[in-house]
């Protein structure tokens, strides 16, 4: 006891100071204002005197405002960028003001000075030093650049003229490794912290890659974290952009979390300090504002420091997400549609055979065991052998499960719905293929399937298809081969027509169908237009009809866009909202029977029926978000 | 807590059907059928989401058990192995480690599981969603032999335990039920 009572009292003083220097500290968390109407944003960059610079996915411009979020035309929203910006990851500045910009469309780095003019770009697509694959982020020093090459799993660092000068870090899960990183941050001291986005931790580096440690493991616990994103320094704390948990986490440099805010909306497009998925965020070099990046809601909120008596809003221990959220992809086969959910990795089985879509299993989660996901990227249903086939990029495996629930099934909830059957590891599997050993280890994005039963995956890293057949052996690769583009090989997502064989592939960036026989010889390529003159387009799902012509889904126009292999685009509908068959980053798209297309409404948390014409049958998913499609008034 | 006899409402449920013996000059003189195609759908899981009592004697699902050896056998979800079990202490305690040796065959009889590099165990509980709580180790013996060590079925109720095994990259789970009550 006489040794007790010191110890105690000595954590009791060591408690009292960290309260003390919480108290003392005045942390971000305060609501300042919003920067709405942007293109689905990734990344801000203040400059020295206050100006802050956003770049944003759908749009090829750098936009810039004052630091009272008031659109400035003084800077690059004045001028034309050229090359344009094929598709932004992000954007830093230097305390002199000379500006970087990170293109993940055609990967390379464009360097702007103070006064906005061009001065150089560097890198391109590739796997090699000096090249990017879905590079995420980017951060800079007074003698360097810091490229997260998300997509090759690395931080790759150059001179401020674009000399490579090396990478740190592999695909992994030990210190030192990264799956997906998608942020980085420099100290003073040159320390790098990366957001290690797919093992859910942030990583402290040396720039020459020695020294790492790491803090955080998957979760929505304060201090835990769910696929961090954004990361940015505020003095000596780290702030966060903990995307899936939906808030900004404040951490002291030993990994301690001090600080939060942010709280997912209730209500469509809320903000005024509540977050969706926010993925950067950058400090002002005074010190006063911080803004953070909403891709989905297409926004920045700029948040200022607390004052006395403020309490950021902000989730507590353990209280569920407010909504439902679905991820970006769907599956359906006769009445039974399967959906993603983002925040636990896990598949929910819907049987659409009633008025609405009644949940009857739910399987899967986050975890690195067979069975489970780091991140579902792909999902395919073969009705005839009920096996959903799920793609997990991030695991860089392809698992299949066999579903017992036949059509016409009572609906009932059963945990025990799915069974795993099998699943491949690209990793190992490549190394017993002759015809794939030394290539990139695939990473399967969107998968599908083929009247005669092969398996079609796409691999997010090189943008190739891999075809398989029923058992796993590997058969051929789909190369792009349209004269290849000036933009990165990505696919979105891919469909086969049941007629024929005839292979959609979807590809993002360049906004085009190219349709491939299933012997891989190219027919021809579609090119998606915006939705307005001027308006990117961006594809993202893919269905064949059973009349032969494609339903795609365009994120950045928010509509269904029909197209046919033979004639082109010959329709569709959709507009940005929250109404009855308006959208708002539609991504998902599948038919549970014959005549009925169900649109994943990604942004408004729901999905979405139509006929094939484009009527509205109805929608389901969250309540709130719902709603409007019922009254027909938008909820706010 | 114990799984057998029944009278405790715990019980292993076996979905499958294979052969004892394998690929060591043992073979059964009455094989078992084996799915001809590897997307052949298995039988459908035994459990229907309702915990209830299992009668005396019963046993919940479907046979090949040997309640002498403890013996549990199945074929893997896609029909390529047989999957033999042997769990130590027998029959399995609730809340206490135990281990497993473990053979995994090919279904065929082409005996081309030594072929099987790896093993991955873990179990779960599909009405509470989640796993264990500690991490089992595996020992590879060759010839498509493991043992298992380290497992703990920490609590009573329904679980699935999943025995995964490699072979080119390809894995295939072979999974056997126990209940705790």
């Amino acid at each position: 006891m006489r040794t007790l009572v010191p110890i105690l009292a000595l954590c009791f003083a060591v408690l009292v100071v960290r309260v003390g220097e919480a108290e003392d500290r005045a942390y971000f968390g305060r609501y300042g204002f919003s920067i709405e109407g942007l293109a689905s944003p990734v990344g801000a960059a203040f400059l020295p005197d206050g100006r802050v610079l956003i770049v944003s996915a759908f749009d090829p411009e750098i936009r810039a405002f004052s630091a009272d979020g008031l659109v400035d035309r003084g800077w690059a929203s004045a001028r034309v960028v050229r090359p344009r910006i094929a598709r932004a990851a992000g954007i830093a500045s230097t305390r002199t003001g000379t500006v970087f910009v990170l293109d993940r469309g055609a990967p390379r780095v464009l360097i702007f000075d103070a006064d906005a003019t061009p001065l150089a770009s560097f890198g391109e697509f590739g796997w090699r030093e000096g090249q990017f694959v879905q590079p995420g982020a980017i951060a800079v020093d007074d003698a360097h650049i810091y490229v997260a090459d998300t997509g090759n799993h690395r931080i790759q660092i150059f001179t401020h003229d674009g000399v490579f000068v090396r990478t740190v870090g592999a695909y992994g899960t030990e210190v030192g490794s990264f799956i997906h990183p998608g942020g980085v941050a420099l100290d003073a001291a040159g320390m790098m912290y990366v957001s290690d986005t797919e093992n859910d931790r942030v990583q402290v580096l040396g720039a020459d890659g020695s020294g790492g440690r790491a803090w955080g493991v998957r979760g929505s616990f304060r201090g835990l974290l769910a696929s961090p994103r954004g990361i940015a320094l505020d003095g000596d704390l780290v702030l966060v952009a903990d995307s899936r948990n939906h808030r900004v986490q404040a951490f002291e440099r030993t990994g301690w979390a001090v600080s939060a805010w942010g709280l997912h909306a209730l209500l469509p497009r809320e903000g005024e300090g509540k977050l969706e998925t926010p993925v950067s965020v950058a400090v002002s070099w005074d010190g006063t504002r911080a803004a953070v990046c909403e891709p989905i809601e297409n926004r920045c909120q700029v948040f200022l420091r607390l004052e006395p008596g403020d309490q950021p809003e902000q989730r507590e221990p353990g209280e569920e997400s407010p909504t439902t959220h679905y991820g970006p992809r769907a599956a359906a086969g006769e009445r039974i549609l399967f959906l993603t959910s983002p925040d636990t990795q896990s598949i929910e089985v819907y049987d659409t055979s009633r008025a609405e879509p009644i949940l009857i299993s739910s399987f899967g989660g986050h975890g690195p065991e067979y069975g489970r996901f780091r991140r579902i990227t792909g999902l395919a249903y073969d009705q005839a052998s009920r096996t959903l086939y799920i793609g997990d990029g991030a695991a860089r495996r392809l698992q299949t499960f066999r579903i017992d629930h036949a059509p016409g099934e009572p609906p009932r909830f059963r945990p025990t719905m799915a069974s795993l059957v099998r699943a491949i590891d690209f990793e190992v599997y490549q190394r017993s293929v002759p015809a794939l050993q030394g290539m990139p280890v695939i990473e399967p994005g969107a998968i599908a399937l083929s009247p005669v039963g092969d398996v079609l995956v796409a691999d997010a890293r090189s943008g190739g298809v891999y075809v398989f057949d029923s058992k796993f052996t590997f058969m051929h690769r789909l190369e792009r081969d349209d004269g290849e583009g000036t933009t990165a090989p990505c696919v979105s997502d891919l469909a086969v027509r049941e007629s024929d064989g005839m292979i959609a592939v979807v590809d993002p960036i360049a906004a085009v169908v190219r349709f491939v026989r299933s012997d891989g010889e190219h027919v021809r390529s579609v090119s998606i237009a915006g939705a307005q003159d001027g308006m990117v387009c961006a594809p993202f799902g893919a269905s064949f009809a059973p009349d032969g012509s494609l339903y795609l889904t365009d994120e950045a126009g928010c509509r269904v866009v029909r197209v046919s292999p033979e004639n082109g685009a010959i329709g569709g509908w959709g507009a940005a909202g929250q109404g009855r068959g308006e959208m708002w980053r539609p991504k998902g798209v599948a038919m549970d029977s014959p005549d009925r297309l169900i649109v994943l409404d990604f942004g408004n948390h729901r999905g979405q029926m139509f006929s094939l014409d484009g009527t509205f049958v109805q929608a389901f998913g969250a309540r709130l978000f719902v709603l409007p499609t019922r009254d027909q008034r938008p909820i706010r | 807590m114990r799984f057998f006899p029944a009278r405790r409402c715990a019980a292993i449920a076996f979905a499958g059907v294979g052969f004892l013996g394998g690929c060591s000059g043992e073979t059964d003189p009455e094989p078992a059928a084996v799915p001809q195609h590897a997307w052949a759908p298995s039988p459908p899981p035994m459990y229907d989401g309702e915990l209830c009592d299992v009668p005396e004697g019963a046993i919940v699902a479907a046979p090949r058990v040997s309640r002498d050896t403890g013996t549990i056998e199945r074929v893997s979800n896609g029909g390529e192995y047989v999957v033999t079990c042997m769990p130590s202490p027998d029959p399995i305690p609730l809340n206490d480690m135990f281990t497993m040796e473990v053979r995994v065959a090919s279904a065929d009889g082409s005996c081309a599981a030594e072929d099987v590099s790896a093993l991955s165990v873990s179990a779960w509980m599909p009405d509470h969603a989640h796993g264990l709580n500690v991490k089992p180790r595996i020992e590879p013996l060759g010839d498509g032999r493991f043992t298992v060590s380290g497992m703990r079925l920490h609590m009573p109720g329904y679980w699935q335990v999943y025995l995964d095994a490699m072979q080119n990259g390809i894995v295939e789970r072979t999974q056997f039920d126990v209940w705790f009550e």
